[in-house]
């Protein structure tokens, strides 16, 4: 099963938001909870947790891209 | 009713010492078999690098640093270069902030607004810069406003990390190695070139404790790092 890994709300009425970092790499087990990537604005970073327990099959969304609140920046195939 | 809320100093220390204490604070407080703690230190010398860090924005090479006593580091946080030293004072709260503020940014603009009422108790002006990050006072020498607290959070598990710096007396010769943040046509300033006082980073801890509860609503007592090892 497929579980999406989307940007959360963190910073409201933040304008841009830059996915940092990846935290692991496409096909790395990761359990619920797991951090797995890191996105900001120019004051707060948050890391962002894995839906679920599996592996990461996809990244849609590269460091440094400027991603929205609700993207879809991943998939874990759990 | 006030919460309680815990601090720690861990006086001059190294960066990567203070980072891994951190850490583990942090570990602790999620983990809920630790209180909310502020974090206090003072760093010796050091670049840090975040994984955001420009190359451009490192002015001198590492033999030119030694020279300097500045140590140049790579950190495993996001963002840009930034300078840490001594006569500077750095706060990181480690809570689980949405129990005290709605909201990531409110808890940034709660934040600010500490170190800006911290600042008029010294009889300074603090103040926010549309599309900056961070307090900063019109400098009198210059008549430039320029930045006097740098500020950067993270969130992990709902639980905070790193915080704030406030440039009470450090060599700010130091700073002229990086281009802060990223940011160049803004300088770094501190609170001895704007007049203050001398003043202690102790006192300054003090007086910002007393600050950040009338702000968060908060009541915060002291603890020992030695208690965190044993728990």
């Amino acid at each position: 099963m497929k579980y999406e890994i989307a940007i959360p709300e963190f910073a409201e009425g933040a304008e841009e938001i830059n996915l940092r970092q990846w935290l692991v790499a496409i096909g790395d087990t990761v359990k619920k909870g797991d951090n797995i990537a890191e996105a900001a604005t120019d004051k707060i970073s948050i890391y962002i947790e894995s839906p679920a327990d599996g592996v990461l099959s996809a990244t849609l969304a590269a460091e440094d891209d400027r991603v929205l609140v609700g993207q879809i920046i991943g998939e874990i195939e759990g | 009713m006030k919460k309680d809320l815990t601090w720690i100093d861990l006086g001059l220390i190294s960066y990567e010492d203070a980072f891994v204490i951190q850490e583990q604070l942090h570990k602790k407080c999620v983990a809920e078999s630790w209180p909310d703690t502020l974090l206090f230190q003072e760093n010796f010398p050091v670049i840090t690098l975040g994984r955001g860090t420009h190359e451009k924005n490192l002015l001198l090479t590492a033999a030119e640093l030694l020279e300097l006593g500045i140590a140049l580091t790579a950190v495993s946080r996001g963002g840009d270069i930034s300078y840490h030293g001594n006569g500077q004072f750095i706060v990181s709260p480690i809570l689980h902030f949405d129990q005290y503020v709605k909201g990531a940014h409110q808890y940034v603009r709660c934040l600010e607004q500490v170190v800006i009422n911290l600042l008029a108790h010294y009889q300074l002006k603090g103040k926010r810069i549309k599309g900056r990050s961070g307090v900063w006072v019109t400098e009198p020498g210059t008549g430039e406003d320029k930045k006097i607290s740098a500020l950067g959070i993270a969130v992990s598990h709902g639980v905070t990390l790193h915080g704030m710096s406030i440039n009470v007396n450090p060599n700010l010769e130091h700073f002229k190695a990086i281009i802060p943040c990223g940011i160049e046509d803004k300088g770094v300033t501190s609170m001895e070139v704007c007049g203050c006082p001398p003043v202690t980073l102790s006192d300054l801890r003090d007086q910002f404790i007393l600050t950040f509860d009338e702000m968060f609503g908060t009541q915060t007592t002291r603890r020992t790092i030695s208690e965190i090892e044993s728990r």
